[in-house]
């Protein structure tokens, strides 16, 4: 015969899943954990997406502009994001010790204006590439910069400046000026490209962004 | 109706079984975070990716956060501070693997490897939080109690004396793998991972340098297959919740039912695991998002029952022995 107390116990760790899965499945449902802003809907891939929308909706007959839908998911993302906050913020804190959570965006926009990372080193007055993503001439301390929590600096970094990037340039200066002893400046830089779909005209277009030069004695520790 | 499905529910999460997929679990996540830690070591990144600024790393702002990480609260922000951290957390996840004070470590390393995330945020992957999810909830486990130090302490055998334990653990990953699977698979709204956007999603993803192992340019001369590719990873993803209902056919298998007998002939289940393997088996080929496949494939042995792991070990000893 089984004891009260031990008839409790699957009671009592059912119902403390029940919690567990409640909150977890409102962290982990596609509810934005902040509002979306105008600003993040004017970068050129919501721009693409937006516009690839407006097209879609107007061949089902539904008339609609970039800037309605614009509208449309930053006031639907501002209502929904305050959901999510309400009922995660009590678990916060454990959440945050544990470094647990939910968010599963995984390639949710795949990037059509992807980066290039290239690194250059000044030498007798002329910049020469040392390192360029993906060029396996130019692969200058690749195994350090293709290792995923490198590459999640320098890459997130570029669809939103932070002053990790400083830091990372810095860091790729310091590790060049002890390579090439008569190196004077070293040049990171991001070239943005776009890609488009099999079929379309090739876009040309590379645009040079987030260059950041470090002269000798600037890179720090 | 209510007090039915409560105690549909509360027979639910009161399954027991052998530790054996568990363990397995436990064995392999921790091996694969001991490589990526041990990676960073090798190329002389721990500083750069976990001491301050000041100290020469890549976390900014370190000690002005609000909350600033414990680390750097309890210990001076120096190289010796983030190193000490890096080899607590490798060597907590290398005795948890080998189910060394199983708890201990565990706990040890899940708040550790938190810390790691806290100090530098955008070196911290999904494939992380995924990971330390599964770590918490095997917090609350016995996987110590099969293929680990522990069990040879205990039982005399690493395998353990095969006890019955709870197999909520188990199926609370297994919801988990689920919801990752089917939330990443909902938010993919951009047009180019559906029909109206010719299925192009990992032909763009595939051009991007920072995240293709080799240059893909050539896919355009053969982009019906990477549209193949898109539409099977969208497919699967969404279908996910599925396999809910197909560990509940199995849980009770026996009972009659003429969708349960076809999932059961075509072996659905193993299908959709199988699917499963080949697609990260791929990203692992042609993307560089360092341990996330393998952590990912980590995790798959929560998809049998410890009398299926049984099987295949007896399968695979007697083809051995031939």
């Amino acid at each position: 015969m089984s004891s009260p107390q031990s008839d409790r116990v699957p009671s009592l760790r059912a119902a403390l899943l029940a919690v567990v899965i409640f909150v977890h499945g409102v962290a982990a449902s596609p509810l934005p954990p902040s509002p979306t802003t105008p600003k993040a809907m004017a970068n050129p891939i919501a721009v693409e997406e937006l516009n690839g929308w407006v097209k879609v909706l107007g061949g089902l007959g539904i008339k609609t502009t970039r800037a309605e839908l614009t509208d449309l998911a930053v006031k639907s993302s501002t209502v929904t994001s305050e959901l999510r906050t309400a009922v995660i913020k009590p678990f916060r804190p454990l959440l945050r010790i544990t470094g647990t959570g939910q968010g599963w965006g995984l390639f949710t926009y795949p990037n059509t204006h992807p980066h290039r990372l290239v690194i250059e080193v000044e030498r007798d007055g002329k910049f020469e590439v040392v390192y360029r993503a993906l060029d396996p001439e130019h692969a200058y301390l690749e195994p350090q910069l293709t290792f995923r929590r490198v590459r999640g600096v320098y890459d997130d970094n570029a669809s939103k400046v932070r002053p990790s990037y400083e830091s990372f340039a810095r860091w790729v200066a310091r590790h060049a000026f002890e390579d090439w002893p008569d190196a004077t400046r070293v040049r990171v830089k991001m070239i943005r490209t776009h890609v488009v779909t099999p079929g379309q005209d090739a876009d040309p277009i590379a645009e040079t962004r987030l260059v950041r030069v470090v002269k000798r004695g600037e890179e720090g520790p | 109706m209510i007090g039915r499905l409560w105690r549909y529910w509360v027979a639910l999460w009161s399954h027991q079984e052998p530790a054996t997929a568990m363990a397995w679990v436990r064995l392999l996540l921790g091996l694969v975070l001991c490589w990526d830690l041990a990676e960073a070591w090798q190329l002389d990144l721990v500083s750069t990716l976990w001491a301050p600024p000041e100290a020469g790393g890549f976390p900014s702002n370190l000690l002005n956060r609000d909350p600033v990480p414990e680390v750097y609260r309890l210990f001076p922000p120096t190289e010796a501070t983030a190193a000490g951290l890096h080899a607590v957390t490798f060597f907590a996840s290398l005795a948890w693997a080998l189910g060394l004070f199983t708890r201990v470590s565990g706990l040890v390393l899940i708040l550790a490897y938190a810390q790691l995330a806290q100090i530098l945020p955008l070196g911290d992957r999904g494939i992380d939080l995924m990971m330390r999810n599964v770590m918490f909830i095997l917090l609350f486990s016995r996987c110590g109690d099969a293929l680990s130090l522990d069990a040879r302490r205990r039982t005399g055998s690493f395998f353990g004396d095969g006890a019955l334990v709870s197999a909520w653990p188990r199926h609370l990953i297994l919801l988990q793998i689920v919801v990752m699977y089917w939330m990443a698979g909902v938010q993919k709204t951009a047009l180019t991972w559906t029909p109206l956007g010719g299925y192009h999603a990992l032909y763009i993803i595939l051009q991007d340098p920072h995240i293709a192992r080799h240059s893909f340019e050539w896919l355009a001369s053969v982009w019906p297959l990477t549209s193949l590719a898109t539409a099977t990873t969208h497919i699967w993803e969404n279908t996910a919740p599925l396999m809910l209902v197909l560990m509940h056919f199995r849980m009770t298998d026996g009972q009659p039912g003429r969708l349960r007998a076809w999932a059961k002939r075509l072996r659905l289940m193993h299908l959709w695991v199988f699917v499963g393997v080949l697609l990260h088996l791929g990203i692992a080929a042609t993307m560089q998002l360092g341990i996330f496949p393998w952590a990912m494939l980590a995790l798959y042995p929560a998809w049998f029952h410890p009398d299926e792991l049984g099987a295949a070990w007896a399968w695979v000893k007697a083809r051995a022995g031939r």
